[in-house]
């Protein structure tokens, strides 16, 4: 009895910390060789970096030889963006659909769920045609658009069931005290659901800042390109600089890594309680 | 200054009609308890006048004016959540200042501002947090309180906003006995205090005796009926009032009418075969005719020197030390109960006599509508309150 107690957790840890090596290992590896020398990348590709094979020309590369900072900018614009306009937007959708009854609103929450199901690449080639139809080829609010679009559906879903758990009481005590509507969504549901906005906003600027597809159909000049595509000019049919796609790579997980500990940070459980007994 | 009139309030959800055609009549400054059964539409009644559900037909006038289809706010009505509905991430300053801090003169509905001065709103807050001592826990998260402190926010989110009419929807289930006392002389006394219209709602008898004006019983979506706590008491209008309110309730016995006199009826009881005279108009109620009496059982007691006798076999004694409550072998039906004195030193088993006057004792027709007395003596009739 009580070894089975003991073994339940410890295979669970067990289980999940062999996941985590197994997750990490790629991005430590990267992160390792990107401080070696090429020798000390093809020799030993798995040792730590030692007094020797210790260099930092990739870095060296990346910032002298590219438009390194025109990526960045571009990336963590077109990801910051998006991102707004997704929690937004989603929290607003949602909020509607989850308050308000009107004709069709089932319908529209269908609608919109189904975007989740359907992966937008499918449509590239339609995309493709309207941005070229609008003239917004190669600019990156063609890139905020899809994004955005790509993000709601799944915004929008998580959103409203967070909405819905709201208590009812809330805020009809809101607008017994004369609050407008749009000052309820505000001051009172966005306040509310901001753990569950911290979850969206992670599960949607991953994708966003990881993709290559639509930069590479939509935006592929110098100037629009992210950080993704351009670290495909170190990326060759013959030869490949390992080092500085390695160290691009590095320097990309960091923007990212700072917006994910921002967002964590929200993840706080409970922020409800006090509300109603 | 908020007199409410309602006529003929009806609301359906669907096809499901829950409230059938509601009057009553609320005076300003005046203290009206909806109470009933659960699930009698008392709530949703609330929720009507508050304005938190449209009214499928009828007229709602406060203050002369119809406001069947103005906003909570514009109707000028507070709310008491029975959850409290505290904004978790507010602190109660916040949560008692917020209704005021918004105005409609603002872009996009006060979103961007407006409404009333800092400096006003500061005075407001503060006054309702000294009348209601609250002042030590204005910086605080409703998280961090306790049930009847979080219930005081809430009282003094609906004070601050002065309004016309204060709605209370069951503010006191969520506390425990103790506080429930205590809150409940706090709201008797902010009454007073304020000499505000409030509307309030519960299923406790109790508590709508204690603190009510006016009682509305609300039964199946009907007005049982209307009246001051000891009108109540003392004259219900029908079988259900008259076993609603008291506590414990009413004693019922079912009977034959034997004869009917001018100003009494003969009731053969199927309980014991005893013929009772009692004195209430007989209406058209025709020999042989089933009614019900009642007696409560405070107007009975342990003896056999008053008109109305029964007895009985005792199956449960309740001390409560003032009073002892006895429960009567009753066949099939609900026991019968005896308020009798706490020093009675009478056992469960034991076979009781048991009497009543004729006068404390009501009469219901066969459709459960109360027969009108025609006692004249003081202790079973309602006494003239001067208001």
């Amino acid at each position: 009895m009580k070894l089975s107690k003991r073994v339940g957790p410890l295979g669970v840890h067990a289980v999940l910390m062999c996941y985590t090596v197994i997750a990490l290992f790629p991005i430590y590896l990267v992160i390792m060789n990107s401080f070696k020398s090429k020798k000390g990348i093809f020799r030993d590709p798995l040792a730590f970096p030692t007094g020797t094979t210790f260099d930092l020309v990739g870095f060296e590369k990346v910032i002298a030889r590219s438009s390194f900072d025109v990526y960045f900018t571009n990336s963590i614009s077109v990801t910051v963006i998006s991102l707004v306009f997704v929690l937004l937007l989603g929290a607003m959708a949602a909020w509607a659909l989850a308050e308000y009854d009107f004709p069709g609103s089932d319908m529209m929450a269908l609608y919109l769920a189904i975007g989740i199901m359907i992966p937008i690449r499918l449509g590239s080639v339609s995309l493709l045609k309207m941005i070229v139809g609008m003239g917004l080829v190669n600019t990156l609010t063609a890139l905020v658009l899809v994004y955005t679009a790509q993000g709601l559906p799944l915004a929008i879903f998580i959103l409203r069931e967070f909405i819905a758990q709201i208590p009812n009481d809330l805020k009809e005590a809101a607008r017994c005290d004369g609050v407008s509507e749009y000052r309820i969504f505000w001051s009172i549901i966005l306040p509310l659901i901001r753990p569950a906005l911290a979850t969206v906003a992670v599960f949607t600027m991953i994708p966003i800042w990881n993709d290559l597809w639509f930069p590479l159909i939509l935006a592929p000049s110098q100037e629009t390109a992210t950080v993704t595509l351009g670290i495909q000019q170190f990326i060759g049919q013959y030869v490949t600089d390992w080092n500085a796609v390695l160290a691009s790579l590095t320097l990309a997980i960091v923007p990212i890594l700072i917006l994910y500990v921002i967002f964590s940070r929200q993840l706080i459980r409970g922020l409800t309680s006090g509300a109603v007994k | 200054m908020a007199d409410i009139k309602l006529s003929g309030i009806k609301k359906s959800y669907g096809k499901a009609e829950v409230l059938h055609g509601i009057d009553i009549d609320i005076k300003d400054g005046e203290f009206v308890v909806f109470v009933g059964p659960s699930g009698c539409g008392k709530s949703t009644l609330l929720r009507l006048i508050a304005g938190l559900e449209t009214i499928s037909d009828g007229d709602l006038q406060i203050d002369g004016e119809t406001v069947n289809d103005m906003t909570p706010s514009q109707r000028k009505i507070a709310m008491v959540f029975q959850s409290y509905a505290l904004y978790p991430h507010m602190t109660v300053y916040k949560n008692m200042a917020f209704g005021l801090t918004l105005g409609k003169k603002g872009p996009l509905g006060g979103l961007l501002g407006g409404g009333e001065n800092k400096k006003l709103i500061d005075e407001k807050v503060q006054k309702a947090a000294k009348s209601l001592k609250l002042e030590d826990y204005l910086h605080r998260y409703p998280r961090e309180l306790s049930g009847g402190q979080r219930q005081r926010v809430a009282i003094g989110r609906a004070i601050v906003r002065d309004p016309n009419v204060f709605l209370f929807d069951e503010p006191l289930s969520n506390l425990d006995a103790a506080l429930r006392v205590n809150t409940r002389l706090e709201i008797a006394k902010l009454h007073q205090d304020l000499e505000a219209t409030i509307i309030y709602v519960t299923h406790d008898q109790v508590e709508a005796m204690t603190l009510a004006d006016k009682i509305v019983v609300v039964n199946g979506g009907h007005v049982a009926q209307c009246g001051s706590p000891l009108e109540l008491y003392h004259h219900p209008a029908n079988k259900f009032v008259a076993g609603f309110i008291g506590s414990p309730s009413m004693n019922f016995l079912e009977g034959t009418t034997t004869a009917v006199h001018a100003g009494s009826l003969d009731v053969l009881l199927d309980y014991d075969n005893s013929t009772a005279s009692i004195p209430v108009h007989p209406d058209e109620t025709q020999i042989g005719d089933k009614v019900t009496i009642g007696i409560r059982p405070e107007h009975m007691k342990e003896g056999n020197d008053q008109s109305f006798k029964l007895s009985a076999k005792v199956n449960v004694v309740e001390r409560l030390g003032e009073a002892s409550y006895l429960y009567l072998e009753n066949g099939e039906n609900d026991p019968l109960c005896v308020k009798t004195d706490g020093h009675s030193i009478t056992k469960a088993g034991d076979k009781v006599e048991l009497c009543a006057d004729f006068s404390a004792v009501h009469v219901f027709n066969a459709e459960g509508n109360a027969l009108a007395r025609t006692t004249s003596d003081q202790k079973y009739i309602a006494p003239k309150l001067s208001a």
